[in-house]
């Protein structure tokens, strides 16, 4: 720590004493170097050039532009050429403090940077509107601009993956998470009801009893959860939303207020079921403090009856090696924790608020040519080069939609690494939209041993925007406070699951509700509202 | 005056030219960047610098002063500190003693390199290895079922109130062959006459140890002593960050790992800079202290 605050304080002070000046603004910007058309993308008629620096947000990036079969096609028709700079946080803000910036920047839409993009990027309007009409008129999503204007009128940064409103009309938005059982042991079970709480005990209880062993010889574990710890997208396992999601839980309340989930009284009885689980020896032990690394060995040698999974994508490696040594004990998607009310299972798909933002900053060497880039990436067409190459080289069009030549897709979807490696089609997706992508490929964008759960989700999915950004904006002191509430959460959780007896289970909920209420959750919860307020404006 | 001042330099130009360099170094390093504390009285942005934050006075000070859950930290860092003082400290002088009897050169070498080869992998690497380990399924519990001591498994790194041990003993083990070099190294510039003579006069092993060799390093016990007291509220930051889970977080955040979560990961570096200012001047209070008793106590001191 102590390092950072050196690096960070002389970073400070090199940016005091040489004081950045000459950063450009809307005003200053230069000229157009073509004659630009609402109709037309620039990049159509613009033939100049440019070496653009894009920094990417995440360490684990780590492609090369050029090297792979679509960014090649993208450089050959925007003129474009990207040197990708990949780093973390400390980076970011080492960058930031000096105020030397690259020409594009993408990080994660709930980075604290976003929220002062008024001081590092120019705003897309601006550059759309001197260089290139089309992004606003035709390329950009209508739905997603209006959700990104910010108060004062502009648009700094934009997402990829935001699915909008008409986006879940059209159909094809699949969730990410599922309820896996190994097939061979499900169908011996006689398909056992696993819906109820009764159901889904008696389901664990037989599976321990019919004895069968996992590739090491263990005795199989009942059910597996994602684990809690690690660098698993979801905190808690299943436990922070996937559960409720399953129960139906709803997200708001009747007058579209922020719902208190964790008290639900459907919830807190799922939460008793998996309680009796554990105490019945049906959990894995281990549930709260396995590593990644554990839960995959344990996928790999098919070590569970069922696992719960909050993040269906980060399952690719494992089930596809699994499903691939042990075909027909593959882990399939069936129906599993359910409202005992009677309410539908509802899966979050990706949000209008997508994943990632993409700014042009204001340190921007030709603003012009990074705007054109940007309006390629993000329609329909550059989409197309992105995902699936170039028709008759590498796709072609089949009833209105490309198809991927037969090997290719074969490729993508038995060894997804190794085609991201090679050929790269949807691997520059900073600026993807995934429901287009979901409209031409369906499920056969993803690999194999995952498209059974895919489509499973397809009929739960439903759109949550009123939730998005929902703690991004928040003032310090609530940040801080959400901070540690959810830590406290974490130790409470665990503390249930560990539980020896349901007061036990009452107790450390109620030890948590009074946390909440010491720690400033009534103001979170009203920032929380004024969020959601304001996101219901931004969508009517 | 000046031809003077002039003529001194010149006469001693090799240690001015050896001298400087470090000093430069320190001012730049060392102290410029104490300007940069100045954040800590800030709601800082990286975007707006130091010139442009606004001031916020003490706020940041109260809000972990002000947090319950900071003694909490506290006191787990003060803690697990502790436990790796009273424990792994006297634990490396014990082992550097014991590996200089040993009378086989090649036994004596193996054991050194053995003994502090886990000070060469991270924590990251670590942290993976005890997790599994401890894990129900884990090295430590298949052992302990298969020698029937225990019938269910032990979730140990569930277990809040183990996890003090698990922190002090796991970092003993990585860090203890390490240790015990410097004091080998003291060791070994004991004068052989002085065994020799204890020998003749008919002094056991125990008592040439204790009368000899444990005298003679003492100033360097001192030294190593005041320096751990130093750093006592910086309980290792790696070790926490991979050994943490949510069963045992009531007992493993520490001070370091609370300024990462509150601080670091939400982009507060003021906060993060009002914790550090606050534990380098218990640090800086505790260091003198010591520094002070060790002085009274034994006559040895670092200043």
């Amino acid at each position: 720590m102590k390092k950072s605050i050196i690096l960070l304080t002389l970073v400070a002070l090199a940016v005091s004493l040489t004081a950045c000046g000459g950063k450009k603004t809307s005003e200053n910007l230069p000229d157009s170097k073509i004659e630009v058309a609402k109709d037309t993308p620039s990049w159509k008629n613009d033939k100049a050039k440019a070496d653009l620096d894009w920094y990417i947000n995440f360490d684990w990036f780590a492609q090369v532009w050029g090297n792979d079969v679509s960014s090649k096609y993208i450089t050959a028709d925007t003129g474009v050429n990207i040197t990708y700079l990949g780093g973390s946080d400390d980076k970011l803000n080492t960058m930031m403090a000096s105020g030397d910036l690259p020409d594009i920047i993408t990080m994660d839409g709930s980075n604290p940077f976003v929220k002062e993009a008024d001081k590092f990027a120019i705003p897309l309007d601006v550059l759309a509107e001197k260089y290139d009409p089309y992004f606003m008129e035709k390329a950009a999503k209508p739905e997603t601009l209006k959700f990104f204007t910010r108060d004062d009128g502009h648009i700094y940064g934009y997402p990829n993956f935001s699915n909008t409103k008409s986006d879940y009309e059209k159909g094809g938005i699949y969730a990410n998470q599922g309820f896996l059982v190994r097939k061979d042991m499900y169908e011996q079970l006689g398909k056992p009801d696993m819906t109820t709480p009764e159901g889904f005990i008696s389901a664990l209880e037989a599976a321990q009893k019919v004895g069968v062993k996992d590739e090491l010889g263990k005795t199989i574990i009942p059910i597996g959860v994602t684990p809690f710890t690690g660098d698993s997208s979801e905190k808690n396992g299943v436990f922070n939303r996937t559960l409720a999601d399953f129960i139906g839980v709803p997200m708001l309340t009747q007058d579209s207020k922020y719902y208190d989930r964790y008290t639900d009284a459907d919830f807190q009885k799922w939460l008793k079921v998996f309680v009796d689980a554990r105490q019945k020896g049906l959990a894995d032990r281990d549930m709260t403090t396995m590593t990644k690394d554990d839960k995959d060995a344990r996928l790999t040698n098919g070590s569970y009856f069922a696992y719960f999974a909050a993040d269906l994508n980060s399952e690719t490696d494992t089930m596809t090696v699994w499903a691939n040594e042990h075909p027909g004990k593959e882990y399939i998607a069936v129906n599993g924790p359910t409202s005992t009310t009677g309410k539908k299972t509802a899966l979050p798909g990706t949000s209008i608020e997508g994943w990632t933002q993409t700014f042009i900053t204001k340190d921007a060497k030709d603003p012009q040519k990074a705007m054109e880039l940007l309006t390629y990436l993000v329609s329909e067409e550059g989409n197309n080069v992105m995902n699936f190459g170039r028709e008759g080289e590498t796709y072609t069009i089949k009833d209105g939609n490309p198809v991927l030549n037969p090997d290719l897709l074969e490729f993508k979807q038995t060894d997804p690494a190794g085609f991201e490696k090679k050929v790269g089609l949807t691997t520059h997706l900073w600026l993807q939209d995934s429901a287009l992508l979901s409209r031409q490929m369906g499920i056969s964008q993803f690999p194999k041993a995952l498209q059974q759960a895919k489509q499973w989700t397809q009929d739960y999915v439903v759109p949550q925007f009123e939730l998005a950004s929902l703690d991004v904006y928040l003032s310090k002191e609530s940040s801080r406070n959400k901070e540690k509430i959810d830590q406290n959460w974490s130790q409470t959780i665990a503390k249930i699951l560990d539980a020896k007896s349901e007061s036990e289970v009452d107790q450390a909920m109620n030890d948590f509700v009074q946390y909440r209420k010491d720690n400033g959750y009534d103001k979170l919860v009203e920032e929380r509202n004024n969020q959601i307020a304001a996101n219901k404006k931004k969508l009517e | 005056m000046k031809s003077k001042f002039k003529q001194q330099f010149l006469s001693q130009w090799e240690l001015q030219v050896l001298v400087w360099p470090s000093i430069i170094l320190m001012i730049v390093f060392s102290f410029v960047p104490m300007l940069g504390l100045i954040i800590a009285f800030q709601d800082y942005s990286p975007l707006s610098g130091f010139t442009g934050s606004e001031f916020v006075g003490l706020d940041n000070f109260k809000a972990f002063l002000g947090d319950k859950d900071f003694y909490n930290v506290l006191t787990n860092t003060l803690g697990i500190s502790l436990m790796k003082l009273l424990i792994g400290f006297p634990l490396e002088i014990v082992l550097a003693i014991l590996i200089n009897e040993l009378r086989l050169v090649f036994f004596k070498k193996f054991t050194q390199t053995i003994s502090y080869l886990p000070h060469f992998l991270s924590w990251v690497i670590l942290g993976g290895m005890i997790t599994s380990w401890l894990g129900s399924s884990g090295l430590v519990n298949s052992f302990l079922l298969s020698t029937h001591l225990i019938t269910e498994p032990i979730s140990f790194l569930s277990n809040a109130n183990a996890y003090w041990w698990i922190a002090t003993l796991s970092d003993i083990w990585k860090e203890v062959g390490w240790g015990t070099i410097l004091y080998l190294a003291a060791i070994t510039g004991i004068d052989p006459s002085l065994y020799e003579a204890a020998k003749v006069d008919g002094a056991k092993i125990l008592k040439r140890i204790w009368y000899i060799t444990i005298p003679s390093i003492k100033n360097i016990i001192v030294l190593m002593f005041l320096l751990r007291v130093g750093s006592i509220l910086g309980a290792n930051l790696d070790q926490t960050l991979v050994l943490q889970n949510s069963s045992n977080m009531l007992r493993s955040e520490v001070i370091d790992s609370y300024v990462y979560h509150l601080g670091l990961a939400q982009g507060d570096f003021s906060f993060a800079t009002a914790v550090g200012i606050f534990s380098s001047v218990v640090s800086v209070t505790l260091l003198l202290v010591a520094n002070f008793l060790t002085k009274k106590l034994s006559d040895s001191s670092i200043f």
